[in-house]
C-alpha cells in the first residue's frame, strides 16, 4: 500500500491540453475519486498513473518510487508499476475461465501452484465468486464479470488500485450494491484506491476525498462535505447537487454588507455574511443557495417575499418554485407549513455562498 | 397487418419462391440425383468409377494438398502482415493495408497468366533473367508444378486471411491487453497469452475461406497446372466435360458432388463452429489499440512489406503489361520489339475479343440487375415479412454461392440442355441463369443488411398515410436502401464481368465471354494478345473499383 504523488502533471495532444498542471498527494489507504464531466481529463490522469499514457510534463511517484518523470527521462512501463486496474468494460479475457483470469498476475510472477490457488480462492471469496472458478466470462453477468476484474486487480496485492468508471456499465441497483462492496473491501485490506467517475453520487458515497476536474484543471480538492457545503467556485457548486444561482448587488452600509436582487427591486436589501464576500466586498455577486437551505415561512415573518409558481409532491419532500422578481428559486421543503400555488410566502436563507 | 401484406402482393412475393425453385433447387437436385444415375438406374456406380481411376483420386488428393498448403502459407503471410499494419508503427501502414488487399481484386486467372510469363520454364522472364546473370542453361523455376500452383494460389488468396485478421486486431478491445500489462506481462508474453488466442478463431476462419476458395478455383489450376499435367478436381471435371460422352458427365457429376462436399464442409465449419468462437471483442470506448514501436526492426519490416507488394502486385502487373506490348514473344526485349499493335487487334480487328467484350458487359449488367431485384425481394421477405418459409428461402438463395462455380455450371447443364423440355445449352441464357444463381447471395446479403436498419414503423407510416404496399416500397424503402443497392449491383457486376469458372463450361460459339477469351487465347499460345486483353480487363476492374468507392463514399471497394 502506498501513497501516490503527482507533481505538475500535464498532458496535451497537439495543441489540446487534456490535463493541466495537476499537483496532488493521494495518501496511503485513501479512497480518492477523480470526478468530472466527460472530457475533463480524469481518465487521462488515471492512465498516466497506470503508465498507459506518457505525461507531457511533470512527475508521478508511487510510494517513494519515481515512476514517471519527463524531466529526468524516467518512465517505468505499466507492467513494472504494480498497480491494479479495473476497466470500465471489465476487460475480462474471454478465452480464460474465472480462475485463470484471476490467477494471471500470479502466473506472471511465477507463484507456486499451492500459493496461487490459495490466494485466488481468497480474493474470489472476497468478491463473492466462490464456486464460479470454472465459468467462462460469457457465462457470467455484467456484475459478475466486474467482480472478476476486481479480483484480478486485488490478487496481485497492488500498491494502488486504479478503477476507471467500473460501475458505469451496470444497472442502477447493482451499481449501488457494488459501491458498498468496493468500499467494504477497501476498508478491510486498506489498499489505496483512485477511482474515476462522472457520477457525483458515486463519488460522494465512496470517497474520502474528491478531486473535481473540469476543462483539464483542478476545480476543487476536498472531502465530499467540503465540496457540497463549501464549493470554491460556481462550477463546483453547480456540478455537485442542486443549487440556485441569483445575481445580487452588495453595498456596504454602516459597516454591514447589504445585498439586493437587481431582478427584484421591490425586495428590501438584506444583510449577507461578510466572510462569504471576500476582500472585494462591494459589487455584483452570484448568490448560490441549495434548495434545502431556503426556508418558506409566512409572509409576515420575512421581508423577502415571493410567490409560489410550482409545487410538486415527491413523497419525502415538497419541491417548490418561488418567483422572486424575474427569477425563480427552487425550494425543497421537508417539514413545516405547506403553501399553495399562487400564495405569497416569506423566504429565509440559511446557508449560502457568494461567488464573484 | 401481416395478412394484408401477403394479400396485397402474393404475386410478386410468391413469384420469388418459384424463381428460386427453378434457378437453384431444380438444378442442384438434378445434379445430386444424376451423380447416382448409371444406365438409367440409381446406384453408387459413378462413385465407384471415380475411385477406380487413379487420375481421379490423384485429382482429389491434389485438391486437398493445394487447399491445405495454400491455407497454411496464406496464414504465414497474411497474419503477420495484418499485425504489422494494424499494431505497429510501420511507415505507410495505411497505404500498405490497401496494397495488401489489392491481389484480391485481380482476377485469379490473370495472376496465373502473369506468373506463367514470369516463371515459365522455357522463356519465363525470371528464368531468363537468372540465365543471363549467371550464364546458365536450363531453367531454375517451373511454375507448371504443384509448388508453382500453391505459390500462385497463395499470392491471390492470402488477402482473405489478411482481411479477417486485420479486422479482428483492429476491433479488439485494447483494455484486454492493457489489463494483462497491469498484471505484469511484457509485450511478447501479452502477444502469446492474450492477443494470439483471441485472434486464433479469425485466423482459422480466414484459413478455411482460403481452403474453400482454392479448391473451388478453376483459373489458376487450369492455366498453371494443366500444362504440367497437374490436375485438381475442378480441372478434372472440366476435362471430363470437354472430352464429352454420356458417362463423362456422370463422372463429372460425381466428382462435382465430392468437390461440393469438401468446400461446403469447410464453409460450414467456419459458419457454425468458428463464428461462435469469435469473441465479442468490440470495446465500448472508441480507443485505438496502442501501436508497438518497431525500433530497429522498422526498416527490415518496411523492406519485407515492400517485397510483398513488389511480388504480389508490381511484378505481375509489369509482366502482363510488358508482354502485351511485345511484338514477338520469347524474343529479346528491345525498343524494336515493342508495339501497340496487340491492342489495336483486340479492340478493332479480332472478332473473338470484340464479341467477348460485348457479351460479358451484357451478361454482367443483366446478371447484376436481375440479382438485385431478386435478391432485394428475398431480403425483403426474410427481413420484413412473417411469411412461412422465409428463412428457408434466404438460406436456399445463398447456397449456390457457397458451392464451387464448377458444380453450379454442371447442375445448369443437367437442367437446361433439353432433357426436361428446355434447351438453353450454348445460349446466352444458360450463362445468365448460372451467374444469377451463383451471385444472388451477394444481393441478398447487402440488401438485408440495409433493410434491417429500416424500422418497420417507417413503412407502416406510409401505409397509414394511404400508400399501398408497392408505393411504400417504392417511396420509402427503396430510396432508403439505395446506397446498399448500388453497392450490391457493383459487387455482382465486377466478378461476373470477369467470370471464368462457370463460363468455361457453359459458353458456346456465339457466347464467348472475356474470361473465356483470355483463357482460350492463352491456351492457344497467343500470349501477347491474351496479355493485352488481360491488361484491358485489369484497367476495367480498377476503374470499376474506383467508381464503386466513389459511389459508396469509400464503404465498398478496396
Amino acid at each position: 500500500m502506498s501513497k501516490v504523488v503527482l507533481k505538475g502533471l500535464s498532458k496535451s495532444f497537439g495543441d489540446v491540453n487534456v490535463v493541466n498542471n495537476i499537483d496532488l498527494e493521494i495518501k496511503d489507504h485513501e479512497f480518492l475519486s477523480f470526478l468530472g464531466p466527460s472530457g475533463c481529463g480524469k481518465t487521462t490522469t488515471l492512465r498516466m498513473i497506470a503508465g498507459f499514457d506518457m505525461p507531457t510534463t511533470g512527475e508521478i511517484f508511487i510510494g517513494e518510487r519515481l515512476v514517471s518523470s519527463v524531466e529526468k527521462k524516467i518512465f517505468v512501463p505499466p507492467e513494472e508499476r504494480n498497480v491494479g486496474m479495473v476497466f470500465q468494460n471489465y476487460a475480462v479475457w474471454p478465452h480464460m475461465d474465472v480462475f485463470k483470469n484471476v490467477a494471471y498476475p500470479l502466473k506472471i510472477k511465477k507463484t507456486g501452484a499451492e500459493e496461487m490457488k490459495e490466494r485466488v480462492m481468497k480474493v474470489l471469496s472476497m468478491v463473492k465468486l466462490t464456486g464460479m472458478e470454472k465459468r467462462y466470462p460469457h457465462q457470467l453477468s455484467g456484475g459478475q464479470q466486474q467482480r472478476v476484474a476486481l479480483a484480478r486487480a486485488l490478487v496481485m496485492e497492488p500498491d494502488v488500485m486504479l478503477l476507471d468508471e467500473p460501475l458505469s456499465n451496470l444497472d442502477a441497483k447493482l451499481r449501488e450494491e457494488m459501491r458498498f462492496e468496493i468500499k467494504d473491501i477497501q476498508r478491510r485490506i486498506g489498499v489505496t484506491i483512485i477511482y474515476v467517475t462522472h457520477d457525483q453520487a458515486e463519488a460522494m458515497a465512496m470517497s474520502d476525498r474528491i478531486l473535481l476536474l473540469h476543462n483539464a484543471r483542478v476545480q476543487q480538492l476536498g472531502t465530499p462535505k467540503d465540496l457540497y457545503e463549501r464549493p470554491e467556485n460556481q462550477f463546483v457548486a453547480d456540478f455537485i447537487g442542486l443549487i440556485n444561482f441569483l445575481k445580487i448587488d452588495v453595498t456596504e452600509r454602516e459597516g454591514r454588507m447589504m445585498a439586493s436582487f437587481p431582478s427584484s427591486p421591490e425586495t428590501p436589501p438584506f444583510e449577507v455574511n461578510p466572510e462569504n464576500t471576500g476582500k472585494s466586498s462591494e459589487g455584483g455577486f452570484v448568490f448560490a443557495i441549495r434548495p434545502e437551505n431556503v426556508k418558506l415561512v409566512s409572509p409576515d415573518s420575512s421581508s423577502i417575499r415571493g410567490k409560489v409558481t410550482k409545487k410538486v409532491y415527491l413523497g419525502n419532500i415538497l419541491d417548490y418554485r418561488v418567483a422572486l422578481g424575474n427569477e425563480e428559486i427552487r425550494v425543497e421543503a421537508s417539514s413545516g407549513e405547506e403553501f399553495e400555488l399562487g400564495q405569497t410566502v416569506g423566504l429565509r436563507f440559511e446557508s449560502y455562498v457568494l461567488f464573484k | 397487418m401481416l395478412q394484408r401484406k401477403i394479400k396485397a402482393d402474393p404475386f410478386i412475393l410468391g413469384g420469388t419462391f418459384v424463381v428460386i425453385a427453378i434457378l437453384v433447387v431444380f438444378p442442384l437436385t438434378l445434379l445430386f440425383l444424376n451423380s447416382f444415375k448409371f444406365d438409367g438406374a440409381y446406384t453408387l456406380q459413378n462413385y465407384a468409377t471415380v475411385f477406380q481411376a487413379k487420375r481421379n483420386y490423384t485429382a482429389l488428393f491434389n485438391s486437398l494438398k493445394l487447399g491445405l498448403f495454400t491455407s497454411l502459407f496464406s496464414v504465414l503471410l497474411g497474419a503477420p502482415l495484418a499485425w504489422l499494419v494494424t499494431r505497429t508503427n510501420l511507415p505507410f501502414a495505411k497505404l500498405f493495408r490497401t496494397l495488401f488487399i489489392l491481389p484480391y481484386m485481380i482476377p485469379p486467372f490473370i495472376g496465373a497468366i502473369a506468373w506463367s510469363q514470369l516463371l515459365n520454364r522455357r522463356n519465363g522472364y525470371i528464368n531468363r533473367l537468372i540465365q543471363s546473370i549467371f550464364g546458365i542453361e536450363g531453367y531454375v523455376f517451373n511454375v507448371n508444378t504443384m509448388p508453382g500452383l500453391i505459390w500462385v494460389m497463395t499470392l491471390y488468396l492470402y488477402p482473405f486471411v489478411f482481411i479477417t485478421v486485420a479486422g479482428a486486431l483492429e476491433r479488439m478491445d485494447p483494455t484486454l491487453e492493457e489489463a494483462a500489462r497491469t498484471c505484469g506481462s511484457k509485450t511478447m508474453k501479452i502477444m502469446r497469452d492474450i492477443t494470439l488466442p483471441l485472434v486464433a478463431p479469425s485466423i482459422a476462419g480466414g484459413a478455411l475461406l482460403v481452403f474453400a476458395s482454392s479448391i473451388a478455383n478453376f483459373g489458376i489450376p487450369a492455366l498453371v497446372g494443366m500444362q504440367g499435367r497437374v490436375f485438381v478436381l475442378t480441372t478434372m471435371i472440366y476435362s471430363y466435360m470437354h472430352s464429352g460422352g454420356f458417362n463423362g458427365i456422370a463422372t463429372a457429376s460425381a466428382l462435382s458432388i465430392m468437390l461440393m462436399v469438401i468446400s461446403v464442409g469447410a464453409l460450414l465449419i467456419n459458419n457454425f463452429y468458428l463464428k461462435k468462437k469469435q469473441y465479442t471483442l468490440i470495446s465500448g470506448k472508441s480507443m485505438r489499440p496502442k501501436t508497438l514501436d518497431l525500433g530497429a526492426w522498422k526498416i527490415p519490416c518496411l523492406i519485407v512489406a515492400l517485397v510483398v507488394v513488389f511480388i504480389t502486385v508490381i511484378m505481375p502487373f509489369f509482366s502482363i503489361g510488358l508482354t502485351s506490348l511485345l511484338d514477338a514473344w520469347g524474343a529479346d526485349i528491345t525498343w524494336e520489339n515493342l508495339t501497340f499493335r496487340n491492342y489495336r487487334y483486340i479492340l478493332f480487328e479480332y472478332g473473338l475479343t470484340k464479341d467477348a467484350l460485348k457479351n460479358s458487359f451484357l451478361l454482367a449488367i443483366s446478371a447484376a440487375t436481375i440479382c438485385m431485384v431478386l435478391g432485394s425481394l428475398i431480403a425483403y421477405i426474410s427481413v420484413k415479412t412473417k411469411i412461412r418459409g422465409r428463412k428457408a428461402l434466404e438460406t436456399i438463395a445463398q447456397i449456390p454461392y457457397t458451392i464451387p462455380g464448377t458444380v453450379v455450371a454442371i447442375a445448369m447443364i443437367l437442367a437446361w440442355s433439353g432433357n426436361y423440355g428446355v434447351n438453353l445449352y450454348n445460349t446466352f441464357w444458360i450463362l445468365l441463369f448460372a451467374y444469377v444463381a451463383h451471385y444472388v447471395a451477394f444481393a441478398v446479403r447487402t440488401t438485408s443488411a440495409s433493410l434491417e436498419q429500416i424500422h418497420t414503423s417507417l413503412e407502416e407510416a406510409a401505409r397509414i398515410s394511404g400508400g399501398s404496399w408497392f408505393t411504400s416500397l417504392k417511396d420509402i424503402v427503396v430510396p432508403l436502401i439505395r446506397p446498399g443497392l448500388v453497392a450490391g449491383w457493383f459487387l455482382i457486376f465486377m466478378p461476373t464481368l470477369r467470370e471464368l469458372t462457370m463460363s468455361i463450361l457453359l459458353w458456346g460459339p456465339r457466347t464467348v465471354t472475356i474470361g473465356v477469351a483470355v483463357f482460350e487465347m492463352q491456351e492457344a499460345g497467343y500470349v501477347q494478345i491474351s496479355a493485352a486483353f488481360a491488361t484491358l480487363l485489369l484497367l476495367i476492374v480498377i476503374a470499376g473499383n474506383l467508381l464503386v468507392k466513389w459511389l459508396t463514399r469509400g464503404k465498398v471497394g478496396i
